[in-house]
């Protein structure tokens, strides 16, 4: 579409008649387009902008006002020297006149000059800052992204005020271009990751992106994959903790998430909280995490696998156990299990999509009610109840939506393999993911660093957390310019009272 | 392109790998009978013909008890275990089994076997129990069956886990006892389970000579036999020694009693055992006792130092001749549970003994004790 633009002849000069049916002909099913025709001893301007796009206000306080009352004649450059207002150019083709009206400028155009003058006075509809929805913490700032590009750069630019931070424009969308951010630290990022991630962007062909969501699966290393290469936030502060790492984030207009890349696997286990906390406690939720996925994957691929197969490996009270309460469902455990499964995922969907205050009765309603229904009626044993509530809370302590979805999904393979194979079947899906684990990248690097390729140093980083003295050097694994953060504080160090 | 095609084939391969082998045979729990007991006699029919008698769990929402009990016949005891499926709508699985109870009369014709069995399948736990029954296993089995309380398989499984765990017993787990059993120096060892007062309960330790039952020893011997084997921690033991020593000490004497008698907590009890002469096969063993005196059947009225130095020796002397009345009772039923063989295997020029030999020389043997007795603690009493 855009490529044609080069094509027009000369528009200027033009009779402000000619202007306004050339226009409203341009805006032809557009009640909106607001032109008005001023006239001021013999002389003629136009004024013209579409209503919704500009502060009503600004247009008639300092526009109209100096035009009307000023002395001087019409002239393009008297009527810059008259508006009090900063951003006014002279623009002299029709296309360009087009494409910027729709982002709120205002044009005038005198009769008979070479050019119209353009003035930005756009009104951006935007919500105020809100407390993040999806990632929510306990301790550290809570503000989240907004749709409005300007805010968002606003809010990093808070964190880092450095000429150092760099945030590279690039359109993106052939048919909507829309504006995206491109956000690293010069003397930190990774050279090669810079270029990759820009080239990525630049030679991305897609008549428009709906989201920034949707910009991370159109650049990511593979699409066939379960897992997310890159990590989503909609925490200024997760952006800003990945950026001064020398990692590169990437905003985009009209997008309430911000995508960080490259992201290793355990990136997405890590939460900023991890950092406010002590390191004990620390490094204490950092394994509850890590125990937690192995919960939701494992627990209930093993409950079948025992019941189906391997009763030699259950405890003799809890095969007694096991066994009285099965005895009354009718369904092998396979079975029985994708039945709950399903409905523990039916519950969820059912919560995420209600509003919040309707969303917690059916939580509850669905758990209790329907839970002890289910084993009355002979559904279910209770002690799988147990399980999948387990293995289901254990997928919400995953910082990461999409992480936290995409674990919830491998569960069910797995089941089925366990149901299937027994323990053989899960040793089989557990080798499967691993090895699928080990041959994704994200934005080129190894995804399952730093376990593979092992990075001794970057262990305290990605899988526990040390004493803020042991921890200063930033992730080998990323290659940022700059490996250390700080030197080891001496100062703490007593001395002595009288010095 | 080829190797597209190349790779859909080979993810098409894998993914009919999986439902192929939906044809393996599952194990449905409530479907099947876990079988958590068995005893083993010899049939009165037929010398060749075993009974096995089994005892399992099963799930059945109309059955008021988890616990099931089935007999069957059979040549080997997989085949009675077969014949006593006929007579239960459940399939039994071997998987749980903790506990096998051997008939006293099948003992007596040797255990060799019927062990086999047991280590054949890998899929039978290693720590399950073996056991020897005063009468017929049938008999002791069967009154689980009366008993509705109780759970039998269970019941005994922790009677006899109870012991081992509190330093009674050696370990007489399958894993201890197929070792000894092959060991030429060394002869099994098992509990003796038998009726008392309509009860339950352990009463004893039954020796083997080889896989053949010999004779008994009570269970103040078998810890006597622990005690050779392992350390031993927390154990109560009680003592009668000569009341004559003491009789100084005692606060109120009374008459026309010989004995004093006296409890014990062993807190740490080792023992070492060494060859001295390997012609005369003569032995040396050190054993020490750090113990806590909890209660005496009289009291004394002047605890002094003195008093603890006698008391230690009267207790030394008394470990002493007890061991050396278990040593005699060993050596009379010429079973060997204290390893003494292996010792000797250990020290002998070429390394190599067979039980046959051993069981030749080991009534001979002799055995210098040492036994060091520190009392610690004697106990607040005022």
């Amino acid at each position: 579409m855009r490529k044609g633009k080069n094509k027009s002849s000369k528009l200027f000069p033009i009779s402000v008649d000619k202007l306004k049916t050339l226009m409203e002909s341009k805006f032809e099913n557009n009640p909106d387009l607001s032109f008005t025709i001023f006239e001021k001893s013999e002389a003629r301007i136009a004024v013209f902008y579409i209503s919704y796009l500009v502060e009503p206000e600004m247009v008639e306080q300092f526009m109209l006002k100096p035009l009307l009352d000023g002395k001087s004649k019409w002239t393009n450059q008297s009527i810059l020297n008259e508006i009090p207002l900063r951003s006014g150019s002279k623009i002299e083709k029709l296309e360009e006149i087009l494409d910027k009206i729709l982002i709120g400028e205002v044009y005038i155009y005198v009769e008979n000059e070479d050019a119209a003058l353009s003035y930005l006075l756009d009104k951006k509809e935007k919500r105020d800052l809100t407390q993040a929805e999806t990632e929510s913490l306990v301790l550290g700032p809570k503000v989240a992204f907004t749709e409005s590009m300007i805010t968002n750069l606003n809010i990093v630019r808070w964190s880092i005020r450095s000429t150092d931070l760099v945030l590279e424009k690039i359109m993106i969308g052939e048919r909507f271009p829309r504006e995206a951010r491109l956000v690293y630290v010069k003397s930190l990022a990774d050279e090669t990751d810079i270029n990759t991630m820009r080239q990525r962007l630049k030679e991305l062909e897609v008549d428009q992106i709906e989201d920034s969501s949707v910009l991370m699966q159109y650049i990511e290393d593979s699409s066939l994959t379960i897992f997310p290469q890159f990590y989503l936030t909609e925490l200024p502060d997760r952006f800003v903790y990945a950026i001064d790492k020398g990692r590169i984030g990437l905003l985009v207009e009209n997008s309430p998430t911000a995508t960080i890349a490259p992201s290793s696997f355990f990136s997405f286990f890590e939460s900023t909280e991890d950092l406010y906390m002590r390191w004990h406690a620390g490094t204490f939720l950092r394994s509850v995490r890590f125990i937690a996925i192995f919960l939701s994957i494992f627990l209930t691929p093993l409950y079948v696998a025992a019941t189906t197969f391997h009763y030699e490996i259950i405890p003799i009270k809890e095969l007694l156990t096991i066994g009285n309460s099965r005895a009354i469902v009718p369904f092998p455990p396979i079975i029985e299990v994708l039945i709950l499964e399903f409905f523990i995922e039916l519950l969820r969907e059912a919560g995420a999509r209600l509003p919040t205050k309707i969303g917690q009765t059916i939580g509850i309603v669905g758990g209790i009610v329907i839970g002890t229904a289910a084993v009355q009626a002979g559904i279910t044993s209770n002690f799988l109840i147990i399980l999948v509530a387990i293995s289901a809370l254990a997928s919400f302590t995953i910082p990461n939506y999409l992480m936290s979805t995409a674990i919830r999904i491998i569960r069910f393979p797995m089941i089925i393999l366990g149901g299937l194979l027994g323990l053989i079947g899960i040793m089989f899906g557990t080798c499967f993911l691993l090895i699928h684990l080990l041959k994704i990248k994200s934005l080129g690097r190894p995804y399952l660093t730093p376990i593979y390729p092992f990075r001794w140093e970057d262990l305290n980083k990605a899988l526990f957390r040390l004493p803020i003295a042991y921890q200063s050097k930033r992730f080998y694994s990323y290659q940022p310019k700059d490996i250390k953060r700080y030197k080891k504080n001496k100062a703490k160090t007593k001395k002595d009272i009288d010095e | 392109m080829v190797v597209e095609i190349y790779r859909i084939k080979f993810v098409f391969v894998l993914i009919s790998f999986v439902f192929l082998a939906a044809c393996m045979q599952t194990k449905i729990i409530e479907q099947h009978a876990i079988i958590n007991t068995y005893g083993i006699d010899i049939s009165e029919e037929s010398e060749n013909l075993i009974e096995t008698v089994i005892l399992s769990y099963i799930f059945d929402e109309q059955a008021e008890n988890v616990t099931t009990i089935n007999y069957g016949k059979g040549k080997t005891i997989k085949e009675a275990n077969q014949n006593a499926e006929k007579k239960s709508s459940f399939t039994f699985l071997p998987g749980q089994i903790r506990l096998v109870l051997y008939g006293k009369e099948t003992a007596e014709k040797g255990f060799k076997n019927y062990l086999n069995v047991l280590i054949r399948d890998a899929r039978l736990s290693d720590m399950m129990y073996l056991a020897v029954s005063e009468t017929t296993a049938k008999d002791i089995l069967l009154l689980g069956q009366e008993n509705a309380d109780i759970d039998m398989g269970q019941y005994m499984e922790k009677l006899i886990e109870k012991e081992i765990k509190g330093d009674s017993i050696p370990n007489v787990s399958l894993h201890e006892l197929t070792h000894t059993y092959e060991d030429p120096g060394k002869d099994p060892i098992m509990p003796l389970i038998s009726l008392t007062d309509n009860k339950i309960a352990i009463t004893g330790m039954a020796l083997f000579q080889n896989d053949k039952y010999v004779g008994k020893i009570s269970m103040e011997d078998a810890f006597l036999v622990n005690l050779f084997q392992n350390k031993v921690h927390d154990r109560q033991i009680h003592l009668s020694i000569s009341r004559e020593p003491f009789l100084k000490y005692l606060s109120a004497p009374q008459a026309n009693r010989d004995q004093l008698h006296l409890s014990f907590l062993i807190i740490d009890g080792e023992s070492k055992t060494r060859l001295t002469d390997i012609k005369e096969l003569s032995y040396r063993t050190d054993v020490n006792l750090k113990v806590i005196l909890n209660e005496t059947s009289e009291t004394f009225k002047d605890e002094n130092e003195q008093f603890a130095n006698l008391l230690e020796k009267e207790v030394e002397e008394e470990v002493k001749r007890q061991y050396k009345k278990l040593l005699a009772t060993l050596q009379n039923a010429n079973s060997d549970p204290l390893g003494l063989g292996s010792i000797y295997r250990a020290h002998k020029k070429n390394g190599k003994l067979t039980a046959k030999e051993w069981h030749q020389k080991f009534p001979e043997t002799t055995i210098n004790l040492n036994v060091d007795v520190k009392l610690i603690n004697t106990g607040i009493k005022q």
